[in-house]
């Protein structure tokens, strides 16, 4: 098959060398808990469950495979022997998966949604605003929680990559079922241009 | 003489804040007995080196990214009677489903990651489960993945078939039409289960 054994192996040894428990390959999976300010968690959660995932803001950010951004209110009680307990505060929870650095994507996630993330993050203790990515990196950091494990079937895929899988596979197999309409040069010239990135 | 019972009521799916496309969300926090925190922390931090849950996790071709994290305490010193273990999975079949599929071919990973939590239904069967599941489902928020229209198998498909067409686009420089044909035809016979 096209993935070399010789790259599997190169994968392989890269993955189990990492010893940061938030990376897996070329991915990160950050965990985040932000509390929440007295009395606007109700705001909060509109407004998330107002968002649409089609025209969410988060598609601005070309490193981001997939984000949650939900509320938690209070703990599940399971039932006894479990002695109920609750939360001193409810807080919003933050997952990203996405390529390379996280402080790098922080800053994007700032300086790329604005007053989007504005519209997010003010419900919460201390943010900083976003007029400065720095800060407002170097504050959301702080509330990171490690993963204790992360793994994914595409640890060194980042997300234009993966567009571009299914670019070419859909163009190749388009070309395919006009190849026999084609003659040898033609046929060559259009798989030239499916794979420089036209049509 | 055979008893008719009711059967139990289905658990209520996982709604809002968790679906894009094809892509859908499920995450849990549910408490773990402390005796067991250091054993389950020691599992998740060694499982990349000896690849068993990976393994097991992604023989299942519906996992786009799941993570597990134990919470010790909360943000800004909030401490709790109990450890929290976070688990979130981005996969793109129903819920039922996926817990089927984790009930019955994976039961034991299952019992050795929850087992140790409370009122926590051991499968098979997997309907307590489900229930359990949905009990501490969380829910609401909003919900973005980059490539919705593409379940797991299509976007590992679309990886083969990408890596096929770019080792024939190294190698269709020095060809003639008539040599590139014939590699084009050899290609797609290697990339016909990935297109």
């Amino acid at each position: 098959m096209a993935r070399s054994k010789l790259r599997a192996a190169r994968e392989f040894f890269s993955l189990v060398s990492q010893t940061d428990p938030n990376r897996y390959g070329k991915a990160y999976g950050l965990t985040a808990l932000f509390p929440i300010l007295p009395g606007r968690t109700d705001a909060l959660e509109a407004h998330l469950n107002g968002l649409e995932p089609e025209e969410s803001p988060l598609a601005r950010l070309p490193q981001l495979h997939m984000s949650r951004l939900h509320v938690i209110r209070g703990l599940v009680y399971q039932g006894p022997p479990q002695i109920p307990e609750t939360l001193d505060h409810h807080y919003l929870i933050f997952t990203v998966s996405i390529d390379g650095e996280i402080d790098a994507f922080l800053r994007d996630f700032a300086s790329r949604l604005g007053p989007d993330a504005d519209a997010i993050f003010s419900h919460t203790v201390g943010f900083p605003g976003t007029g400065d990515p720095a800060a407002f990196a170097r504050w959301a950091i702080q509330h990171k929680r490690n993963n204790g494990y992360l793994v994914s079937p595409w640890p060194f895929e980042t997300v234009p990559r993966i567009h571009e899988a299914l670019r070419v596979q859909a163009g190749f197999g388009e070309l395919i079922s006009r190849c026999g309409e084609l003659s040898d040069a033609e046929l060559q010239a259009e798989f030239r241009m499916l794979m420089a990135g036209g049509q | 003489m055979a008893v008719e019972t009711a059967p139990a009521p289905a658990p209520s799916a996982p709604r809002g804040g968790n679906v894009h496309g094809r892509a859908r969300a499920l995450t849990l926090l549910t408490p773990i007995r402390p005796f067991w925190t250091p054993f389950l922390w020691f599992v998740m931090r060694s499982a990349r080196y000896h690849t068993y849950f990976r393994d097991h996790s992604l023989q299942f071709k519906f996992i786009y990214y799941v993570r597990w994290a134990v919470f010790r305490e909360f943000p800004g010193g909030e401490k709790k009677r109990y450890p929290y273990l976070f688990f979130e999975s981005n996969f793109d079949i129903p819920w039922r489903q996926y817990i089927d599929a984790f009930a019955y071919v994976i039961p034991k990973d299952i019992r050795v990651i929850w087992g140790r939590g409370f009122a926590f239904p051991g499968p098979p069967p997997a309907e307590p489960l489900k229930r359990w599941i949905a009990m501490n489902s969380l829910e609401g928020g909003h919900y973005y993945m980059a490539y919705p229209e593409a379940s797991v198998k299509m976007t590992m498909a679309a990886l083969e078939a990408r890596d096929g067409c770019e080792a024939l686009a190294e190698r269709a420089g020095s060809m003639t039409p008539e040599q590139f044909r014939k590699a084009f035809d050899e290609t797609v016979g290697d990339l016909q289960f990935h297109l």
